[in-house]
This record gives structure tokens, C-alpha cells and sequence, in this order.
């Protein structure tokens, strides 16, 4: 039985949809990553579980519980809020133990402190344990709003956000931490991100969630690899995927060039090529057939990200050690890993192509 | 989040006192305006004649001429008074709760006991004000018998209880204003006169429109002290509306002209609280909700400074 | 907090200060040491300084304990009690409508919750005396004119506006969401109320109370007509004093200290509340 279980769930907020007829279902332990842009509607598919919003239509299922009617106390849900929401007339202490003292609840002082220790130290914030929320950073404050989230045997765990604003160095070694704690703890949980980093690092499941739709439920690998569709492919990737138009033709709408398609395919309308799998060579060489002029360069980590314009159209490439250098205005040739493209249709759904294919200068 | 009508429930008991204990004695005070009532309740409707003969009345004009005159030369004065401390007390780094306790405590004193004090300090022969006066002067001044020196009296005794009042929501506006405007103003040169009128006074125009308005509205009901210290007199010089509507209505039992005269005054008080707003955002031209929240929250300052911005 | 005080002019704020203190404090130090005079010292001319001019007796405060005691200690009680009792309804009542006006929506009528609100709070516009000349025929026709029920009542109704704003203030101040944590910890609204919602809002609910203390223990018109033996208040004792007899001033001096203490006191109590919360951010 799932664990949790979304069926045709409709929610606006006057004439704004935010979620719209979105049904999925969650195993116990799963940790699925709620995925999508800002204004997806991830906090009111988190908020409409936990109760803090009612739903227009459909039916939400935790732990087979029908939570449609259910009041927020009794739906056994802990909740990280984007806004943390201390209590601030506790100390750190208190604020994490209040969950544990619930009337339904009642844990025993000795159980209090193990799982108070083991979350403090998990989220580095033992020495701030006697301290009031208003004596805080920003970050700590989110610490202990995610501790107070973790610390309960909830049925659902629902993050918001919970690492948006800690510092890089933070929230890399949480993202690794947080995965691990809530494997062992075994909690059920829903971790909304616009952050595709972050979110692949940690789920076991994600669930990509564009304009309120649901467009595509799998592993992190399965969205990275073959997504759904056009919207959900320039969410993925850093810097994002390339889409570039189809024309008539059928070749590659690059502004003033344009490039041939290795392969026909009926209905195509974008291609999508990943920064990383543009190649850039000499312009002079022969067969090349596109051409880009470099407008910007920047290093990321250990690769070099290249801005490039093809004459009215703007493309990402990304390598990680350039075979020759690159400066600004320079003109340099394009080639395709068209082996690695993906192509989306009219209605911007995926096209999956089988077979091999040749490009135009011999090479694959 | 939602909730049955049990949340009514909640509202119901302030909307009950309202009823019972405003609404409906104000509906029963326009009814006996109209009648020639007496302490029982019982009379003849007469109709708007209560009006006419308030017009004529002698006495009733003098004591709302009086009552306008408190406040229109009070509340200014005391306002004035209310900044200038305001801005001195706002100057100390050390020791201004404690000051600001000491400026605030006239404004604690019962309006009665103040009458007390005073008509106690004004004696002419015991008081100590005219002991003072005799000994730097060789007069002594006939502070609570000389008609236009009661007048006076009273309105000095009255900003010594209400100018904290002023002070207290001045002195929050000051306290609650960011520190940058007048760094660079000090940087520039600017000489402390023309940071505080270019500054500080426009600044605080919510606030003294918070002050201005809170305590027009109280000094229409001035009462206490006049009882005291001079209940009304010498003659009727020094009396007020609601001290007079007192005597004529309960004292003398003529409760249904005494309730014309409190219909005046409770027109009065409307027209003051909802045209003075109106008139300050014409002239100074400032419309809009920033504006009004921010004397809304000027005048929650009234909390004796619990509520700040 | 520091702004005004940047290129203050030192000296002259201390005359200024200094002034009004001396001017806001020298009447209270009168009568305080009026209290402590013999009847002789009065009458003979003013004299300033206890000890030097005159020797200080505790012979007010005696009579007020012991002779005089009847209506003097029957005004105070009755002060008390009414300043109590009005404090705790008006703040009881007023949280009450506090917490639905900040937190739910209404509908009466055509009525929502901003003019709830407004007809609540205008009330303060209201000049007692428009409502008192016909309470008082209301309550002579009740019976409950000089009345303990009818006092308490109506300052309860006195206070009820000021507590309704106050606190209806506050209780907007704390933000929802922190409810809803606690609600999602598992609280019911009634818990989430005890345990977040009162204790974060207590500064106003100090507040409203002391006020509504100061305002009805300093109240004189509302006495004056409603009451005559029975209900009579601290005020009306020292009027009615005054009125019936010579200028016993050190008695009443006595009584009038006593009458200026308790708002004093809870002035500063109120002061100090206020900055601890003021720490707490």
C-alpha cells in the first residue's frame, strides 16, 4: 500500500490554478524530490498535504488515511517551513523537542534527548541548543526548523526548501547528510526544490512538476537522461539544455545558419543538445558547417562555460579542458554529439529515436 | 483556515457592550434631547426647542466656547511643548527610559487628584506658586478669583497632565527613525536647526497627526479639573460642556436639555475627528495608505511605547 | 534609535529636561510632603522642605487608617476592585475578539471584519458624558445605579475599545505560520493558542490590562453619576471631602497620594515589560 497517495488533486487560488489534476503515490522511505520552477506549485502541493490548504477536487491518501477532512494536528505530518517558523519565545531546545511533546505523542524525556543529540549533530547545531530564535543567522534558523522537521516519526516529512539559504560549503555537505539521515530514519519524504542538483543528490524518486501539471515521475537518472519533454529538458542541467527550433525544412533553426538534421523525423519541432555535448573546433576546418562567435566565458568549477551566437540564436557549450583557446569574438565550428540530442515534438513531448546515425562530417 | 460560526462567539461580547452601553444610551441621549425630560425619564416630546434655546443660552454658549477654546489653544501648545521634549529626552544616550518615566508621570495622575494638586499650589494665599511669585515679585496673582487668570489656570494645568501625552507619541516617532538621513545630513553641514525642520519635523507627520487628532478628540471632554479647581467659575467663566451638561442634567434634573447639550458636543467631536485628518492630507498633500497606516501605527504608540513600528 | 541624538547640543537639553522635570515633579513633591504636615504648617504659610521648615507627621495617614477610615478605605477598596475586575473582562473579552478579528474572517451583514473593528474602536470618539445622562436613567430604571454589577460593567464597556485595538494589533504581529507549526506538531487550536499564541502576545495582554487599570482607577465622571454610597470610588471620596468640609488639605493630600500611586506603579511595571520585549525581538 502506498504510503502516499495524491488522486486528481485540483487546487486554485481564485483564478490561478496551482495544481492541477496531479496524482501520484510514494512508497514508504521514499524520498521523492518535488521538482519544478518557481510558481510550480511545489509549496501548495506540500502545504495541500499537510493540511494547510484545502483541495478543490480529488482525494490525498497518507498511510491510507483519507486526509481530505482530517485537521493539520491529526494528519501526523512534519513540515520544515520556507519561512522557518520558529517558536520564538522558546529556546532551540524547546522549539525542536515541542513536536515530541504533542499530546499524541508524548515521548519520554530519555527519547527526547537521544533524537534531540543525534539531529544536532547531524545539522551542526549543538552549541546554539540554548539559544532563542532572534539570537540566529538566517542559516542556523533554517537548521533548526529542518531539525524540527527531522526529530518526529511523522508519515510524511515535507522539506521546503529547507537549504535554500545556507552558504554553498552548508549545503553541499547537507545535501550528502540529509540523504543519509533520512535513509536511516526511514522517513517518508517530499522535498520540494527548484534546484535540480540538489533535488537528483538526494531522491530516490523525482517528481517534476511544471504549471501545477505533473509532467514526469522517475528516478533522477531517468529525468536527466530522457525527459519528458521539452519544458521539463531546460529545468535539467547547468547550464540549462540547449533547445533549438526545427524549421520547415527540417533543418536546425540557428538564426542567419541553419544545420541539417541527421535524421528525418516526422512531427520534430525541437532539438535538444546539452552544453556539454556541443564540440568546438577550428572554423576553418573542413566540414564544418555551423559557425559561432563567442560572447562570453566564464569558468565554472573545473569547466569553461562558452556563450555563443550563431546569428540570432544563442547557445550554450561547456568543455572541461578546451583543446585550444577561446576568447571573446572569436569565430569558432560547432559540432553535435548528435548521438546524445534529444528531440521533442510539436506538443513538446519527447521523441525517442532508435538506431544509429551518421553526421555530416563522418562523424558520430 | 477555516472555522464553523463558532468564531463569532468570539466578537459577540465587545459587540453586546456596544449595544447595550453605546448604542443605545447615544439613541436614548437623541431621544430625551428632544423631550423636557427630567432625572426619572419621564416628559414631553418637544421637539428640536431643547436646540433653539441652547443657542440663547448664556451659559451653555459660554462653556462651549470654553471647551473650543481649551482645545484650540491647548493642543497646540501642548503639542509644541511635547516636541521640543521629544527631541531634547531623544538626544540622551544613557537614562532616557528613566527620563521618559519622569516626563510621562503627570499623564498618570487621576484628571481629579490633578485638580486637587493644583488648586492646592494655586491658593493664593497657601499655595506655593504665589508664595514664589511674592518673594521674586512682591505680587501675588489671583490665579482661581480673577476671571480671565482662572482661564488660564486651567489651561496651564492641562498641558501639565496632556503634554506627555504628546510627548509620548513624538518621542516614539523619534525613537523609531532609521539613522541614515541624519548622518548624511550631519555630513554635509547641515546646522541641527535645519536637520530638524528639513528632517525630523516632516518625518514626524504621521505621528503628529496621531498626537493632534487622540488628543483633540480627549480635550473636547475636559472636565475633571474644571470641577476642581474652579467648578466652573468664577461665574461660568471658566466651565465646560460636559461639566455644564452635568449640572443642568443631573444636578438641576433637566436631563433632557442636558442631553442637547451633549448632542452638540458629540457633533462637535465627529466633526473634529473626521474632518482634521481630511484637512491635514489636503494641505500637505499626502494621500494614500502609507501615509494612513503610518499614523495608524502612531497611534498604537499610545500603548505607552509597547508597540512599536 | 540613536538618530535625533547625532550633533545634539549638550547643555541645552539638560536645561530643557531639567525644566520640565521640575515642573512636572514639584506639584507631586507638594502634596507629598503636604501629606506629612500638620495642619499649623498648612496654614501658616507654605513651607518647602520636611525637616527644615517643618517637622514631618505620619498624622494624615494615621487618620485615613483609623478614624477616617470608613469611606476612605471604602472608596479604595472599591477603586481596586473595579480597576481589577474591569482590567481582567475587558482584557478577557477583548483577546477574545482580538484573536477572531486577527485571525478569521467575518461577514455580518455587510459588515467584515475592518468595520467590526470601527465600531468597536470608534467608541473612543464618544464623549462619556453623551452616554452617561442617559445610563444613568437606564440604570436608575435597572436599579443598577451605585452598584458594584453596574460598575464593573461599565467600565468593563469603558475599556473594551482600547483592549479590542490593542490586542487585535498584536495578535496580527504573530505570524500565522507559526500557528500552523504547531498545528502541524500536532497541537489542536486551542493548545496552539495556550502554548504559542497568549504567551507571544502577553505583552499586549500586560498592557491592555494596565491600562485599562489606569484608566478606570483614574476615572471620576463615570463615579460621579453612577454612584452615590455603596459604589462610590477613590475620586468621588476626595471630591466629595473637599466639597463638605474646610480645606483639609493634608487629608487629602494623604488620599491623594494614595491615589496616585498605584497608576504610577503600574506605569513603570508596564515601562519594564515593554523592554523586555523590546529584547526579544
Amino acid at each position: 500500500m502506498a504510503k502516499i497517495e495524491f488522486r486528481n488533486v485540483d487546487k486554485s487560488f481564485g483564478q490561478v490554478a496551482a495544481l492541477r489534476d496531479v496524482t501520484f503515490s510514494c512508497a514508504d522511505r521514499d524520498i521523492v524530490v518535488v521538482f519544478g520552477p518557481p510558481g510550480a506549485g511545489k509549496s501548495t502541493l506540500l502545504r495541500v498535504l499537510a493540511g494547510l490548504e484545502d483541495i478543490d477536487r480529488g482525494e490525498i491518501y497518507l498511510n491510507g488515511r483519507a486526509m481530505n477532512d482530517l485537521p493539520i494536528h491529526r494528519r501526523n505530518v512534519a513540515m520544515a517551513f520556507e519561512n522557518y517558523a520558529l517558536y520564538p519565545h522558546f529556546k532551540v531546545r524547546a522549539n525542536l523537542e515541542f513536536p515530541l511533546k504533542a499530546p499524541a505523542v508524548r515521548m519520554a524525556a530519555a527519547q527526547r534527548r537521544t533524537r534531540l543529540e543525534r539531529v544536532a549533530k547531524l545539522l551542526e547545531i549543538e552549541e546554539l541548543l540554548d539559544r532563542y530564535p532572534h539570537q540566529l543567522s538566517g542559516g542556523q534558523r533554517q537548521r533548526i526548523s529542518l531539525g524540527r522537521a527531522l526529530i518526529r516519526d511523522a508519515d510524511a516529512t515535507l522539506l521546503d526548501e529547507p537549504i535554500a539559504h545556507l552558504d554553498a560549503r552548508l549545503r553541499s555537505a547537507l545535501r550528502g547528510d540529509l540523504r543519509l539521515y533520512l535513509r536511516e530514519s526511514g522517513a517518508t519524504t517530499l522535498y520540494a526544490t527548484p534546484d535540480f542538483q540538489e533535488g537528483f543528490a538526494i531522491a530516490s524518486k523525482v517528481i517534476v512538476l511544471i504549471g501545477g501539471v505533473v509532467r514526469q515521475i522517475s528516478s533522477p537518472d531517468e529525468v536527466f537522461s530522457r525527459p519528458a519533454d521539452a519544458h521539463v529538458a531546460a529545468l535539467i542541467g547547468d547550464p540549462a539544455m540547449n533547445l533549438i527550433p526545427v524549421r520547415a525544412d527540417g533543418r536546425l533553426d540557428l538564426g542567419e545558419q541553419s544545420s541539417p538534421l541527421p535524421v528525418r523525423i516526422n512531427g520534430l519541432a525541437q532539438v535538444g543538445i546539452r552544453p556539454g555535448d556541443i564540440g568546438l573546433v577550428d572554423s576553418t576546418r573542413s566540414g564544418v558547417v555551423v559557425k559561432g562567435r563567442v560572447t562570453l566565458v566564464e569558468r565554472v568549477g573545473s569547466a569553461l562555460v562558452i556563450n555563443l551566437d550563431t546569428g540570432g540564436r544563442a547557445l550554450a557549450a561547456k568543455v572541461d579542458a578546451p583543446s585550444m583557446p577561446v576568447t571573446l569574438d572569436d569565430i569558432v565550428g560547432l559540432v553535435f554529439r548528435w548521438d546524445a540530442a534529444h528531440f521533442f515534438g510539436q506538443d513538446a513531448t519527447r521523441i525517442d529515436i532508435r538506431g544509429d546515425f551518421v553526421t555530416t562530417d563522418g562523424r558520430l | 483556515m477555516k472555522v464553523s460560526s463558532a468564531k463569532y462567539f468570539l466578537v459577540a461580547p465587545p459587540l453586546l457592550f456596544f449595544l447595550a452601553l453605546s448604542l443605545i444610551p447615544l439613541l436614548l441621549t437623541l431621544g430625551l434631547s428632544l423631550t423636557d425630560a427630567d432625572l426619572s425619564g419621564a416628559g414631553n416630546w418637544i421637539g428640536l426647542s431643547n436646540y433653539k434655546a441652547l443657542w440663547s443660552d448664556r451659559i451653555f454658549l459660554r462653556s462651549y466656547l470654553n471647551t473650543l477654546e481649551y482645545a484650540v489653544i491647548g493642543v497646540p501648545v501642548q503639542y509644541v511643548l511635547g516636541l521640543v521634549l521629544a527631541v531634547f529626552v531623544a538626544q540622551f544616550q544613557h537614562g532616557r527610559r528613566l527620563l521618559r518615566l519622569i516626563v510621562l508621570i503627570p499623564l498618570m495622575v487621576a484628571p481629579l487628584v490633578v485638580g486637587f494638586i493644583w488648586k492646592t499650589m494655586l491658593d493664593s494665599r497657601l499655595g506655593p506658586v504665589d508664595d514664589l511669585l511674592r518673594h521674586l515679585t512682591g505680587i501675588a496673582v489671583p490665579w482661581l478669583t480673577d476671571e480671565t487668570l482662572a482661564f488660564v489656570s486651567i489651561l496651564v494645568v492641562d498641558t501639565w497632565q496632556w503634554t506627555p501625552f504628546m510627548f509620548l507619541i513624538l518621542f516614539a516617532g523619534i525613537a523609531s527613525m532609521p539613522r541614515e538621513p541624519f548622518e548624511a545630513a550631519y555630513v554635509d553641514g547641515a546646522s541641527r536647526w535645519r536637520v530638524f525642520w528639513d528632517i525630523t519635523f516632516p518625518m514626524l507627520g504621521p505621528a503628529s497627526l496621531a498626537a493632534v487628532l487622540l488628543r483633540g478628540i480627549e480635550a473636547f471632554k475636559i472636565f475633571d479639573i474644571v470641577y476642581y479647581i474652579t467648578g466652573g467659575g468664577p461665574g461660568s467663566v471658566t466651565t465646560s460642556t460636559t461639566l455644564t451638561a452635568y449640572f443642568t442634567g443631573l444636578r438641576s434634573g433637566h436631563v433632557g436639555y442636558g442631553a442637547a447639550m451633549t448632542v452638540i458636543l458629540l457633533l462637535t467631536v465627529i466633526a473634529f475627528g473626521s474632518l482634521f485628518p481630511f484637512a491635514v492630507k489636503l494641505i500637505t498633500r499626502q494621500r494614500g495608505k502609507t501615509f494612513a497606516r503610518a499614523v495608524n501605527r502612531n497611534i498604537a504608540a499610545t500603548n505607552f511605547g509597547g508597540v512599536r513600528a | 534609535m540613536s538618530a535625533a541624538k547625532i550633533g545634539g547640543n549638550s547643555s541645552l537639553r539638560y536645561v530643557v529636561v531639567l525644566l520640565w522635570a521640575v515642573f512636572a515633579l514639584f506639584p507631586l513633591y507638594w502634596i507629598l510632603i503636604t501629606a506629612f504636615k500638620l495642619p499649623k504648617d498648612i496654614f501658616r504659610g507654605p513651607f518647602y522642605l520636611p525637616g527644615v521648615d517643618f517637622f514631618p507627621t505620619t498624622n494624615s495617614f494615621r487618620y485615613l487608617l483609623t478614624t477616617g477610615s470608613g469611606d476612605f478605605f471604602h472608596g479604595l477598596g472599591n477603586s481596586v476592585l473595579f480597576a481589577t475586575t474591569s482590567g481582567i473582562f475587558s482584557v478577557l473579552f477583548g483577546a477574545f475578539a482580538a484573536y477572531g478579528l486577527a485571525r478569521y474572517e467575518y461577514r455580518l451583514g455587510p459588515m467584515k471584519n475592518d468595520d467590526i473593528s470601527f465600531f468597536i474602536v470608534s467608541q473612543r470618539m464618544m464623549p462619556p458624558i453623551v452616554a452617561v445622562i442617559a445610563l444613568f436613567v437606564m440604570y436608575r430604571w435597572l436599579g443598577l445605579l451605585d452598584t458594584y454589577f453596574g460598575m464593573i460593567l461599565i467600565y468593563t464597556w469603558y475599556n473594551l475599545p482600547l483592549s479590542v485595538y490593542l490586542l487585535t494589533d498584536f495578535i496580527k504581529r504573530i505570524p500565522p505560520d507559526i500557528e500552523y507549526a504547531a498545528a502541524i506538531d500536532g497541537y489542536d487550536r486551542v493548545r496552539q493558542i495556550l502554548f504559542i499564541t497568549v504567551p507571544l502576545a502577553f505583552p499586549g495582554i500586560a498592557a491592555a490590562f494596565f491600562l485599562a487599570f489606569i484608566f478606570t482607577w483614574n476615572d471620576f465622571l463615570l463615579a460621579l453619576m453612577l454612584t452615590f454610597q455603596n459604589a462610590k470610588t477613590l475620586p468621588v471620596v476626595i471630591a466629595a471631602w473637599s466639597a463638605n468640609m474646610d480645606p483639609r488639605w493634608w487629608l487629602l493630600s494623604a488620599a491623594g497620594i494614595v491615589a496616585v500611586i498605584p497608576p504610577v506603579a503600574a506605569l513603570s511595571l508596564l515601562d519594564r515589560l515593554m523592554e523586555r520585549r523590546e529584547r526579544m525581538g
